[in-house]
């Protein structure tokens, strides 16, 4: 597996022909669509032109089908958002305690976290919004997906995703922007199809519900 | 699954969100004059608060117009440069702006559909020259006057007035001590709070990080 979107290109690859993409399409969404539930935990790495490190954050990715998704961020600051069905909700740690955030750019968030769920169910071959192209790193299937439209390009330039090896989930997502900068998540330790709360999923609460103490955060 | 009018319908709500805000107030942006702090406050910012060099990750909460929205704030400082590098950007990583600013000079390299360059320039820069630049290149519009409140050796708050009345404030804030913080002689604000009554907007900052540049890397 890359561990850099540049480095993908500098290495050995296989670039996929159309038609082999295709197949692998189908295969990517009739195996995902066998994962009804995903607890996962996440590092978030952010590349901007003008830092001298990557900078590193940490998470939690939790996934119910067919319409929930949470994603808390850990560290270096305590978040959580979460999707059920249409409900959007944000939650800001500060000072000991949660804040729900009647954040003007929970639309965009719902945007992208329903674009999520659309991948974690396997469905990425959507040609009207995405020109996908695929090639194989070590036996690992890397989709990329192009905005075809002018104006989501003027927001993102592609996704990178990479298949793990048992072709039911995702092992990395990488945004890459237009101007070059990219933030990658890489995920570890998934448990696939295993029982999560309802309440963990609970928009209306005044504070997200603890995780589950498996994903290694309490909150 | 249909991505682009979901976010034709975003982003149509963010510019009219941000528009309706700050289009007319854009439009009376006054002439501006330098931004002279008294020299003992311009001293005390650029030699006992913040290093020379660093780069700093700010979590920011702005509320303008009755709507709240969280972003991250990615900054590169020079001061003896006089430069700021910013980049804003969500949660999930899309960019909403990024600019260099040097020597007087701003340069808008991305610039996301909700957002017009002209907006960096009165409001992010303004901000951002204000707490990193204070004495050198922060400017105010013409008929403003600045103060300053120092108490218990750190500066805590500065205040911006127009005829008597306050028109801008940036609260400082510290949390001693602090131990996730790279401290720069002795302590940073952990906080800032920028009210502005002219421009109807408050942001709040938290300084999740900042690190010192040594002085040979930039």
């Amino acid at each position: 597996m890359s561990l850099h979107p540049i480095q993908v290109a500098a290495q050995t690859e296989m670039q996929l022909s159309q038609s082999e993409v295709e197949t692998l399409l189908n295969q990517i969404e009739s195996t995902f669509l066998t994962t009804t539930s995903l607890g996962t935990t996440f590092e978030q790495e952010k590349k901007i032109s003008f830092f001298e490190d990557t900078i590193k954050s940490t998470g939690a990715l939790l996934f119910q089908s067919p319409g929930k998704v949470r994603m808390d961020s850990f560290a270096p600051f305590k978040t959580s958002a979460i999707l059920n069905g249409d409900a959007t909700v944000q939650y800001e740690f500060v000072n000991g305690l949660w804040n729900k955030v009647d954040s003007a750019n929970n639309n965009m968030l719902q945007v992208v976290m329903k674009n999520i769920i659309s991948w974690l169910q396997g469905k990425f071959n959507d040609i009207s919004l995405y020109r996908v192209t695929a090639l194989r790193i070590n036996n690992q299937a890397i989709l990329t997906l192009t905005p075809q439209s002018p104006e989501y390009k003027k927001y993102i330039h592609h996704f990178e995703l990479g298949i793990n090896k048992a072709v039911n989930g995702l092992d990395f997502i990488v945004i890459m922007l237009p101007d070059g900068d990219y933030t990658r998540y890489t995920f570890f330790n998934d448990r696939i199809n295993v029982k999560l709360p309802s309440e963990l999923f609970n928009t209306q609460t005044t504070a997200p519900s603890a995780l589950p103490s498996w994903l290694g955060q309490t909150l | 699954m249909a991505w682009a009018d979901p976010m034709k319908r975003v982003n149509k709500k963010f510019v009219s969100l941000v528009v309706f805000a700050l289009a007319g107030l854009c439009a009376c942006a006054p002439r501006s004059v330098p931004l002279n702090f008294p020299s003992g406050l311009a001293m005390f910012l650029n030699q006992s608060i913040y290093p020379e060099k660093f780069e700093a990750i700010h979590r920011c909460t702005l509320s303008i117009a009755g709507r709240t929205m969280v972003f991250n704030g990615y900054l590169k400082v020079d001061r003896p440069l006089n430069t700021i590098q910013c980049v804003a950007q969500t949660d999930m990583g899309a960019t909403l702006f990024k600019y260099t600013y040097q020597d007087g000079k701003l340069v808008v390299s991305y610039c996301s559909p909700g957002f017009k360059p002209n907006w960096i320039k009165n409001f992010a820069l303004r901000d951002a020259t204000l707490i990193y630049l204070p004495c050198s290149s922060a400017r105010l519009p013409m008929g403003n006057t600045p103060e300053s409140i120092v108490t218990d050796a750190r500066l805590t708050c500065y205040h911006i007035r127009k005829a008597d009345v306050e028109v801008y404030t940036a609260m400082f804030s510290y949390s001693d001590p602090r131990q996730d913080v790279h401290l720069f002689k002795g302590v940073i604000p952990n906080t800032i709070t920028i009210i502005d009554k002219t421009l109807h907007y408050r942001l709040d900052i938290r300084v999740v990080d900042l690190r010192c540049i040594p002085k040979n890397e930039f």
